[in-house]
């Protein structure tokens, strides 16, 4: 059984190595670079030989934090903004749609698949349409709200303060498909004679809810959240394609801030080191949000 | 089980909006890409048009050359879902069946690589391809396999999580038997397991073509002019002809057409592939 075992661990290793090696070459390797990038004067004239930058401690950081990057803090601020209200977005409307399409009914399929289609659509396209449904003079949207009386004067969905708002929902409008389909898959696995003996002993709809559904739903949740948030934190097209790439600073999230900071302004030193700020802010804000969520498991 | 009248309303009320909310942009899409333009730059757009102008579609390929990024969104996507479902099928299994010294710590740094901004590590990666060319005269910059590797890599820790929830699923009766059959490994999982996945292997396939057929911010500045991917074209067109939404939507609606239709042979297993597999966490 030994040389049975030993044969099995090294093909193991041998199967995930592959893998390994990628996430090494494109992940760990260029981001560890960044890391040293952000400690260096990386700017235009050291782009063609950047082992040339000079070093320059932590003077990137305090850029970054200080008068001239008060721009990182308000756009921390909305990023996460941003990122929380798509979480609870998407959540509120997975779950709806999950627990809707949860029973058996006529064309259920039909829906269940046309319900996915913003999550294939390509984001490009989808994003490009909400953008154009939102067109201060051409969109529909504000066409159909004047019509019906609820606004007098059109809309600017894309600039100032509402773009804020705009980048929520059109991200939302991406990713929620993920969430329903997710959470249908959770809701179906759960056994159907475990509803059967809740209502035998007399359960509400919402007990049963609450003591049944959510609980079993509740690890695909934490997995969904987490990565729901690291990919909005990390988003670059929506706000970049929903703004046309010039965003107000309500729409300016982090990584579309670091990138005009990066390949606008050429000013490489201090775009990663705000990134890497940005990553460590995101590895605290999901830690907290394991820790508890692990808490209200036990 | 027989349902409350009101509970059935809500019930349908819900879904109808979920509908609109999702249908009625998609509608707007393909309707505005058959509008004439002067039906299109107008304060209040119709939703139904008394006239349809389907040269929008022929008018799209003579602009802007849609048809070369259409033949590199094809290789590229097709390449890297062949290789991305290929190495997260085999990391997914190793993850999944095999107990192994430092199993956990590999899982977990697949899963801290989602973490990394994109946007960090673009720049250092184009340095790297630049110092392999500089170093072992390798072109990546520009090139298919320079796309096909980064999105490989984007999609596989998501590929794998899918993947090795799917293998959890999947007896290890299965492989036991095989091996005292005298099955090598190998010969264990592509004729045993391979075939009880089909469905995850589906989902990941099509999640790691979308991904290569979606990607932006890399294609940016590891394409040029001839390997430039679709969704950069839509974009450039947007740019050189900011006022022409009708040929945009077009465009738009052109660029989906494939996604589309892949999705819709292999919907059932998507489903069942996210179902089974991703509820284990």
């Amino acid at each position: 059984m030994a040389s049975i075992n030993s044969k099995s661990k090294s093909f193991a290793y041998r199967m995930v190595l592959p893998a390994i090696l990628l996430s090494i070459i494109v992940h760990f390797l260029p981001t560890i670079w960044g890391v040293i990038i952000s400690f260096r004067k990386l700017n235009v004239y050291y782009i063609s030989d950047w082992t040339k930058a000079p070093f320059v401690g932590f003077a990137n950081y305090e850029r970054a934090m200080s008068s001239l990057g008060s721009v990182f803090w308000t756009s921390l601020g909305y990023t996460t903004i941003f990122v929380v209200l798509s979480v609870i977005g998407c959540f509120l409307l997975g779950i709806l749609g999950a627990i809707l399409l949860n029973k058996d009914f006529k064309g259920r399929n039909l829906i269940r698949g046309l319900l996915l289609i913003p999550f294939i659509l390509p984001g490009v396209v989808s994003l490009t349409n909400i953008r154009f449904m939102l067109l201060r003079d051409w969109g529909i949207v504000n066409s159909l709200l004047m019509q019906i009386g609820i606004i007098d004067e059109p809309i600017s969905w894309l600039t100032g303060r509402m773009a804020l708002f705009t980048i929520i929902i059109g991200n939302i409008w991406i990713r929620w498909p993920l969430w329903f389909i997710t959470i249908l898959g959770g809701l179906q696995s759960i056994p159907g004679e475990l509803y059967e003996a809740a209502k035998v002993d007399g359960a509400t709809r919402w007990q049963t809810f609450k003591k049944i559904t959510l609980p079993s739903i509740s690890p695909v949740i934490t997995i969904l959240t987490v990565l729901t948030a690291l990919w909005s934190f990390n988003n670059f097209n929506v706000p970049f394609i929903l703004t046309g790439g010039s965003p107000s600073d309500a729409a300016n999230i982090l990584s579309l801030n670091i990138w005009i900071r990066s390949f606008r302004n050429w000013d490489f030193g201090m775009g990663a080191a705000m990134s890497v700020v940005m990553m460590l802010f995101m590895l605290i804000l999901i830690m907290t949000y394991l820790r508890l969520s692990k808490l209200e498991e036990a | 089980m027989k349902e409350p009248k009101t509970v059935i309303i809500l019930r349908i009320c819900g879904i109808v909006f979920l509908l609109i909310f999702v249908l009625f942009p998609i509608y707007w899409l393909v309707i505005s890409s058959l509008k004439y333009p002067t039906d299109i730059h107008t304060m209040h757009p119709s939703i139904f048009p008394d006239r349809l102008r389907f040269e929008n579609y022929l008018e799209i390929w003579k602009t802007v050359p849609l048809g070369r990024y259409f033949k590199n969104s094809l290789i590229v996507s097709l390449s890297s879902m062949i290789l991305a479902t290929i190495v997260s099928t085999f990391a997914g299994y190793s993850l999944s069946k095999f107990r192994y010294p430092g199993r956990k710590a590999i899982g977990t740094a697949f899963l801290i690589t989602q973490m990394f901004p994109g946007i960090l590590f673009l720049l250092p990666y184009y340095l790297i391809f630049i110092w392999i060319k500089n170093e072992f005269g390798i072109n990546l910059v520009g090139t298919y396999p320079g796309l096909i590797i980064t999105y490989t890599a984007f999609v596989a820790p998501f590929a794998i999580w899918v993947m090795r929830g799917y293998f959890d699923t999947v007896p290890s009766e299965l492989r036991e038997a095989a091996l005292i059959d005298g099955c090598s490994n190998f010969r264990a999982f592509t004729r045993i397991i391979l075939p009880t996945a089909k469905p995850g292997i589906v989902t990941v396939a099509i999640l790691s073509f979308m991904k290569a057929w979606n990607e932006v911010l890399f294609a940016t500045v590891l394409t040029n002019n001839d390997t430039r991917t679709l969704p950069l074209g839509l974009y450039e067109f947007q740019t050189q002809f900011q006022s022409s939404w009708h040929l945009i939507m077009a465009a738009g609606v052109m660029i989906s057409v494939p996604v589309i239709i892949f999705f819709t042979f292999l919907q059932k297993h998507l489903v069942t592939g996210f179902t089974s597999g991703a509820v284990k966490g």
